[in-house]
């Protein structure tokens, strides 16, 4: 392939977290990249490391978390040989991240005026009444009705959506390069989703910004993201063009995951989990951390190293035996 | 006799206007500053009346902030209503306080799943603990290897892994502690569950895990849900009935089949084109609503609640509100001008 300079490149990360019971080893070997103005979406089951992969972009850690090996490259630097303080600077204004718990990333005992007022006044040029016009603007549009009057709110005054398009203006006040959000859209109704979905679109292609998409909706994956991060257990176990994910699925968890989403027209019988649980991340586990679970094993699945096949050009895929 | 009957419920919120008069107004609410008539209020439930039979599940579905959390934490007793009236196995809760309604025998039969599961849990909890706690408070079990089994049980049922008990929930993932509050909303196996956005944080494969469950609790104990949701293809599969609200109105309400296949109001038509697809042929033709959405706060009480937006308006609508009316099919809508076109979301298997 040509040498390109992505925009954000995760190369080989792995990170646990000690518990009292055991080490927790949440991310194993995650690698991909994002170009600028590009829209990924990552996908995969609950507890996969979808959250501690984006934590560990935004160089938040849990004192319990060590990363064991990788790097993070941001725009060519690398970020683990940053320091604090500049780490701090770079977050909030060329990376930003939406929260999966919007209400609680947000400061309970300050209005929602406030808070937006701070960022805009650390990260653009506005000055003075400028300020309090911006952020109207913006409250403007995700759609909080009537911004004058609710500009003095605090959180808990508002509904869990519109906590969460309070924390997306937030996000995207300070044009950032890169957007991490972490079910932006979740709980939203559909309509305030497409409007939303549409506002974080129109920033990608304004200003090239890229975007990590974190969501269970493979619905709606398929409509905004332009590529797709299958996770499992820690592992990224398929990356591809969302059209060729969705066409023809490689990884046997990924076929699974596809075919468990619920339709127009399926019913509950119909319905059904991928079976088998999540692996236990403290234990000893195989190469494939899917292959207790998947139909195809065979013997040699279960030895290192994890393969990383090129199935076509950027259709990426963690099996020995692709579908 | 129904489970839950509310009519005509109504919450209204003062809000602090903004600028200098904000700073008059705060200074003045602690000295009655509210009844001098200079607040204005937010209407976040305006006159709901609806019911719940017993082993009934319905679904209530409507735009981010039209008052569904509002609702369900009226109806689970967390608020006190404004006006109206609750009846829950026949006796009106309405009127009595939430703080005092937690303590009362009704309160271990109406349970509540929160839209937020980090915001709900206690940080200082573990799982065991969490989902231990409403059993030791409510459900008069005490410590001991019982209490272990039943707790263990239940976080089973909800797909969480026994070495999840000794977490805290800073150690959970989003989908996890969503189960953690499930689990513990379970516990009592209340006769009425509300559940506000249950499934939103979990992947499909436990989604479908938990919607199993539920549909065996609603099967074998009986149990009813009001079961807030922004996923209509989850209400579909769960729910006989639903809800439809906007701006804390029902707009809409009746058999979910019935309302897939034929929506009335034009913001359900809306809502119901919206919904995003994986596969492209499902997709159906968007209706993207235009125009700013209404302020909840002091609405007139003559003008239809989705006039701003809504691709149907006529000028009666301005002068008058309209009102529930019932349709064929069992169908309830609130619209001058509803819908005579049939859509066919939801009902692929019986057109083809
Ligand atoms: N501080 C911690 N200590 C121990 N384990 C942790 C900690 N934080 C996260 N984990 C575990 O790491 C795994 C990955 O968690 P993560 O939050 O990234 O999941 P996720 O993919 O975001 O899931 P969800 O979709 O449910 O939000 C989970 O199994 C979780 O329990
Ligand atoms: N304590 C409060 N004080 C003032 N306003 C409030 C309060 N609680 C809720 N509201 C307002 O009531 C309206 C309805 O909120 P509610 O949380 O019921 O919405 P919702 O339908 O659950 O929305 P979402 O889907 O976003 O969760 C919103 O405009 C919200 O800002
Ligand atoms: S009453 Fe009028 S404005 Fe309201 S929904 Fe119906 S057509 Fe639209
Ligand atoms: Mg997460
Ligand atoms: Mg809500």
């Amino acid at each position: 392939m040509e040498s390109r300079n992505p925009l954000l490149a995760v190369d080989n990360l792995s990170l646990e977290f000690r518990t009292r019971t055991g080490v927790v080893k949440a991310l194993e070997n995650v690698s991909f990249e994002i170009e600028k103005g590009q829209t990924v979406g990552v996908v995969g089951e609950s507890g996969s490391g979808k959250s501690v992969m984006s934590y560990a972009i935004m160089g938040i850690s849990d004192p319990a978390a060590r990363i064991t090996s990788g790097r993070i490259v941001f725009g060519g630097i690398s970020l683990f040989e940053k320091s604090g303080q500049e780490l701090q600077e770079m977050r909030g204004r060329e990376i930003s991240m939406i929260f999966q718990s919007p209400r609680t990333a947000l400061n309970p005992i300050r209005t929602i005026g406030s808070q937006l007022e701070d960022v805009i006044y650390r990260h653009s040029s506005f000055r003075g009444r400028q300020i309090r016009g911006r952020a109207l603007d913006l409250l403007n549009q995700v759609h909080i009705p009537d911004p004058e009057k609710r500009y003095h709110a605090y959180p808990f005054e508002l509904s869990g959506g519109m906590c969460q398009r309070v924390m997306i203006a937030i996000a995207i006040s300070s044009n950032p390069w890169l957007l991490i959000a972490d079910e932006p859209v979740t709980g939203l109704d559909v309509t305030t989703q497409a409007a939303i979905m549409d506002l974080i679109k129109d920033a990608a292609r304004e200003r090239n910004m890229g975007t990590i998409l974190i969501t269970h909706d493979l619905g709606l994956a398929a409509e905004y993201c332009d590529r797709i991060i299958v996770m499992h257990s820690g592992h990224v176990v398929e990356v591809a063009d969302t059209e060729h994910l969705f066409m023809r699925p490689r990884h046997p968890y990924t076929a699974k995951l596809i075919g468990a989403t619920p339709n127009a027209s399926r019913d509950l019988a119909e319905l059904s989990s991928i079976p088998g649980n999540l692996p236990d991340l403290r234990a000893e586990l195989p190469a494939c951390r899917y292959s207790e679970r998947c139909e195809h094993l065979k013997e040699d699945c279960l030895e290192p190293p994890l393969p990383r096949l090129e199935t076509e050009a950027g259709h990426l895929v963690a099996c020995r035996y692709p579908l | 006799m129904a489970l839950l009957q509310t009519v005509d419920l109504l919450k209204k919120f003062p809000i602090r206007p903004s600028g200098a008069m904000g700073r008059v107004w705060n200074s003045l609410r602690g000295m009655g500053g509210e009844e001098r008539g200079e607040a204005v209020y937010l209407h976040a439930v305006d006159g709901v009346t609806f019911t719940i039979e017993a082993g009934e599940s319905v679904g209530l579905v409507g735009e981010s902030g039209c008052g569904k959390s509002t609702l369900a934490r009226l109806i689970a007793r967390l608020q006190d209503p404004t006006s109206g009236a609750i009846a829950f196995e026949g006796r009106n809760i309405g009127g009595i306080p939430a703080s005092r309604f937690i303590q009362g025998e009704k309160r271990r039969k109406i349970q509540m799943v929160f839209q937020d599961p980090t915001e709900s849990l206690n940080p200082g909890f573990t799982t065991f603990r969490a989902v231990a706690d409403p059993l030791l408070r409510l459900g008069g079990m005490r410590s001991g290897p019982e209490l272990r089994k039943r707790v263990e049980e239940l976080c089973a049922l909800v797909g969480l892994a026994p070495e999840f008990l000794t977490r805290y929930p800073h150690q959970l993932s989003g989908g996890q502690k969503a189960r953690v509050g499930i689990a513990r909303a379970i516990a009592l196996e209340p006769s009425l569950l509300i559940l506000d956005e249950p499934t939103s944080a979990l992947d499909v494969s436990v989604q479908a895990v938990i919607l199993h469950l539920l549909e065996d609790l609603k099967n074998r104990l009986g149990m009813s849900y009001l079961f807030v949701s922004h996923d209509l293809n989850v209400v579909r599969l769960l729910c006989q009935r639903v809800l439809v609200m906007y701006l804390g109105k029902i707009v809409e309400a009746g058999p979910t089949r019935e309302i897939l296949r034929h929506p009335r109001h034009p913001y359900t038509r809306a809502l119901l084109s919206a919904i995003p697809a994986i596969n492209t042929t499902e997709r159906t033709e968007r209706v993207r609503l235009t125009g700013e959405p209404m302020s909840p706060i002091d609405p007139s009480p003559h003008l239809c609640r989705f006039y701003s937006r809504c691709p149907q308006r006529e000028e009666r609508c301005r002068v008058e509100m309209p009102m529930l009316t019932p349709y064929p099919g069992g169908i309830e809508a609130a619209c001058h001008f509803p819908s005579e076109k049939r859509e066919n979301i939801g009902t692929q298997t019986t057109v083809s």
